[in-house]
């Protein structure tokens, strides 16, 4: 079923619609929610909650692209329950790819009015991410929004390992300095 | 529980414009994401062309030459520089001519130079910093680092300066790019000069081991060795001269790329690939 008719039956009420999300869309958002927790009990609750947020929130949301709207809603859902649980999940591929994210950080010190800048925030990104060459896009948003490793990235589109790391890392360098002069501190 | 900055970082990428993230999400295999960076292969032309970047250095002069005469107050001690300013070498060959460099042994081949190198890593050339009695120095920033620790931003020396350089070896000048082995430089700035300092590095082998970076079609790294020292070295790595698109690409590019460089009619017997370099490399130095 398509995404627009999935997305009719959701304001029509009609809980068909769950399912077609779960049976299109589980891969996607379990995906990314088994990436943060790890624990499979963890990751089959939060993905419950998922469906149960899109639930709640379409209506009164119609969002151009499904498959984004409920990638942003696993990735929240599963990173609350992340904060929420004990740091003996600290190993989380979300962690790695955390620390990997450390190279693009700006020098400057942590500042309180970074909420205050998020629309300028979001705006720099995604300007920064559209500027990327289409290969390194599509692997910067898998990797570190999809959640994906470099390992399944590699397999995914038959590249080698050492070329997407070596990507990545540019691609974080570029980043930072795009952070820094755009003066974005976090 | 307070967010880190990664985190919080990580909390704005979730909210990329959702038609980007649709986009990543449909493109999920190779062939699609082929077709995808060929529909976008607009990559803009690495450098101007060269008559516009002499029209661009002329007008720089211009405004220098202007702003120093009605603006001395502007160079006084107090002024640091700006950072997004671009200073180019005084001139690319020596002045006074050319000089020959006396290569050690150990240079010879790629085994004996990983012996006792500190660093192979890309690295893009910056701003022009100062010359001593017989090297420059630039400020240089870490694109990829392939074997060793190195800073993000260090300052880069070159054998010759302004008055006498090397036959076939230019000084650098801003934006290029190569791959290079680096020696930590540890010996005394001279008298005037602020460098090195503790984060200079010297190029191991001079010119003979530095490899120009050719950025090919979807993001492919090629690397060109002029002096064909790997292919001296025991290291089997694929030579990627006998592939003709990729050959006739490189030399095409580097043809065009630096008029200095290019009347040398560099033979450029060997190319490389960044995965094939990146994974051969760090087995030869002393981390590896």
């Amino acid at each position: 079923m398509d995404d627009l008719k999935i997305i009719d039956l959701l304001w029509e009420r009609s809980e068909t619609a769950l399912d077609e999300i779960s049976l299109k869309y589980s891969r996607l958002y379990r995906g990314i929610i088994r990436e943060i927790l790890i624990d499979d009990r963890d990751t089959d609750e939060a993905a419950n909650d998922v469906l149960l947020a899109v639930w709640n929130s379409i209506p009164p949301n119609r969002p151009d692209s499904l498959s984004a709207y409920v990638c942003k809603l696993a990735r929240r859902i599963g990173i609350d329950r992340f904060r929420h649980n004990t740091r003996q999940k600290r190993n989380s591929g979300y962690t790695v790819a955390l620390s990997e994210l450390e190279e693009c950080l700006p020098a400057e010190a942590l500042t309180d009015d970074a909420e205050e800048k998020s629309e300028l925030i979001r705006t720099v990104l995604s300007d920064f991410v559209r500027s990327l060459d289409p290969e390194t896009q599509i692997l910067f948003i898998r990797r570190y929004i999809y959640l994906e490793t470099v390992t399944d990235l590699a397999k995914r589109f038959e590249m080698k390992e050492n070329r997407i790391s070596a990507k990545l890392y540019r691609t974080r360098k570029k980043l930072k300095r795009m952070l820094e002069k755009e003066g974005i501190t976090l | 529980m307070k967010s880190t900055r990664q985190e919080k970082l990580a909390d704005h990428l979730t909210e990329l414009d959702e038609d980007l993230l649709h986009n990543a999400y449909e493109i999920d295999d190779a062939q699609k994401l082929a077709d995808y960076a060929k529909s976008k292969n607009t990559r803009p032309q690495r450098k101007a062309p060269l008559f516009r970047r002499i029209a661009v250095l002329a007008a720089c002069l211009v405004l220098t030459v202007t702003a120093a005469v009605t603006l001395p107050f502007a160079f006084s001690e107090e002024q640091t520089p700006d950072t997004d300013e671009i200073v180019l070498p005084p001139v690319r060959v020596g002045t006074e001519g050319y000089s020959q460099a006396s290569l050690s042994a150990r240079s010879s081949t790629i085994e004996s130079l990983c012996e006792y190198i500190d660093v192979i890593a890309v690295v893009r050339v910056g701003n022009w910093l100062d010359e001593d009695t017989h090297h420059t120095y630039y400020n240089a920033e870490v694109l990829d680092l392939i074997a060793g620790t190195l800073p993000d931003q260090f300052v880069l020396l070159q054998d010759g300066n302004s008055k006498c350089t090397m036959k076939g070896y230019p000084l650098f000048t801003y934006g290029d790019e190569f791959l290079l082995f680096l020696v930590k430089a540890d010996y005394a700035p001279e008298e005037g000069c602020a460098y090195p300092n503790k984060n200079s590095y010297w190029i191991a082998g001079s010119y003979s081991t530095v490899m120009e970076v050719v950025e090919g079609e979807n993001g492919n790294y090629y690397f060109v060795d002029r002096y064909h020292l790997l292919d001296r070295s025991a290291i089997e790595l694929i030579n990627l001269k006998t592939e003709n698109t990729v050959n006739t690409m490189v030399h095409q590019t580097l043809a065009s790329r630096d008029a200095e460089v290019s009347q040398f009619k560099a033979p450029y017997t060997a190319i490389y690939s960044l995965e094939e370099l990146a994974t051969k490399l760090p087995t030869l130095t002393k981390g590896g």
